[in-house]
């Protein structure tokens, strides 16, 4: 955003206008996370989990040797990790993260990287961790503030001039 | 201490899709030492008799339906006979079955790589050893069950659930559309014609006439004895031996015992394993942390609403 200098007045048409970003804006973004993911950080275990299925849901849950649950289980702690840093590093040092730039919504708040980490366990595809993607929503489609916003102090925004 | 905060000023974009960057060439890398340590390569480490199980729905290949856990694949059984027929360690082979049976192609492929085995085998039927299951035992020198197992089953059957009348109900219809009259013969949404009926029935009494002369020559019994026998009915072990379809009634101790008097020497067993590799011993590593740390929690929960008397 471009610095305002000190003898730019603030005319009403300059103003940012910031609200609560809407539920939709929220998870159309969090697709867009998703898409990217899974170009970024799923892609290439694509081979490897092709390795042990043939590529339906129903082999991912047909599980013929005793040793493959524990490998996918190995496999899926990566991704999991791996997901919790893109989101935690994006919202703290962008306040975005890619999902959120493309829908121009925002984190607002006093943004620690605690607090970043709390807010990132939604991303986290993994149980105990999903039951958030039921709860969140709910949560903002009642009150607008999600737990893991409670929690922090911190909100999501979007802005318009 | 002062809370580290966002920075004020936004960082370059080039910061973030250096992020991205990273993060793909971790998970690349990742999955790349995965797949090279990741190869199955059954080696039998010692012993004398190989044991090798044939447990759930016998088919060609691991496309399994979503109700199958575990599955009998001819294309990984018959690689474990081929590596017992060549292993001049192996003297013998002890078939572990408990299977309701499944594709006839897939149990006829197991079937000949037994019997192409070149070594004494022995079929030990536990819980289910039936239709294409038994259609394999057969082909080994010596059957033992238990007299409470399941076998026999000598049948064949394509049943399937046919929709038209529910498809009406819902006013969608059926296009056909074929070259070749007989292409949809057996397709769930329209009714099977008398004629089509016929036809699949005819070749369903082929297979069945396949199996009845597989289990004659396998057995060494009369056609008609096994055509009698042939009614797609299991049987019982106590019932299957006296029908001559099994040969002894016992557990893995009579196969041990039968295998030790044709090799003529002390049986030691062992089952195939895959050597665990560095992402086993990781994973295993993580799982077994996760599990202690679930089972420590649920002792703790368990513990505090234990009704206890203090005295």
């Amino acid at each position: 955003m471009k610095k305002k200098e000190p003898w730019e007045l603030e005319l009403p048409g300059n103003k940012v206008k910031t609200k609560e970003a809407s539920l939709t804006k929220r998870v159309i973004a969090a697709l867009f996370d998703v898409i990217v993911l899974a170009f970024v950080i799923l892609n290439p275990f694509s081979g490897v989990l092709g390795a042990y299925f043939s590529g339906s849901f129903n082999d991912a849950v047909s599980l013929a040797e005793s040793s493959l649950p524990n490998q996918i289980g190995f496999i899926m702690f990566i991704i999991m990790i791996l997901f919790f840093v893109y989101f935690t590093l994006f919202q703290y040092y962008y306040k975005q993260t890619i999902g959120m730039m493309i829908m121009r919504i925002q984190v607002h708040g006093d943004i620690t990287f605690g607090k970043c980490m709390i807010r990132s366990l939604i991303g986290i595809p993994t149980f105990p961790f999903y039951i958030l993607w039921f709860i969140e929503p709910l949560l903002i489609a009642l009150n607008r503030k999600a737990l893991l916003e409670q929690l922090t102090n911190t909100t999501t925004i979007e802005r318009r001039q | 201490m002062a809370k580290k905060t966002a920075p004020e000023n936004r960082p370059k974009t080039i910061y973030g899709i250096l992020i991205l960057i990273s993060l793909f060439l971790i998970s690349s890398c990742t999955a790349s030492i995965l797949s090279i340590s990741n190869t199955f390569s059954p080696e039998i480490i010692e012993g004398n008799v190989v044991q090798i199980p044939i447990t759930g729905v016998i088919t060609g290949t691991k496309a399994g339906s979503m109700f199958q856990n575990e599955g009998a694949y001819s294309t990984e059984i018959i690689e474990k006979l081929e590596k017992a027929k060549n292993s001049k360690k192996v003297k013998g082979v002890i078939l572990e079955i408990n299977s309701p049976g499944g594709s006839p192609v897939a149990s006829d492929e197991i079937s000949q790589a037994v019997k192409e085995l070149g070594k004494p085998s022995v079929a030990w039927i536990r819980e289910v050893g039936a239709s294409g299951a038994y259609w394999i035992a057969t082909s080994s020198d010596h059957i033992i069950a238990n007299r409470m197992s399941i076998t026999g089953s000598i049948g064949v059957y394509g049943s399937y659930l046919e929709f038209p009348d529910l498809l009406n109900r819902y006013n969608i219809s059926y296009k056909r559309l074929v070259s070749g009259k007989y292409k949809d013969a057996g397709v769930p949404f329209r009714e099977l014609e008398d004629e089509e009926e016929e036809i699949i029935q005819g070749k369903l009494d082929t297979l069945h006439d396949f199996f009845i002369e597989e289990v004659a020559l396998n057995r060494e019994l009369e056609e008609e004895t096994v055509r009698d026998a042939a009614t797609g009915m299991f049987y019982l072990g106590s019932e299957a031996i006296e029908m001559g379809l099994i040969d002894e009634l016992g557990g893995k101790k009579e196969a041990i015992r039968y295998l030790e008097q044709q090799i003529g020497t002390n049986v030691t067993i062992y089952v195939y394993e895959r050597e665990p590799s560095f992402i086993d011993f990781l994973a295993e590593l993580v799982n077994e942390h996760a599990y202690n740390m679930g089972r420590g929690m649920s002792s703790y929960i368990r513990e505090a609403n234990t009704f206890r008397v203090i005295t």
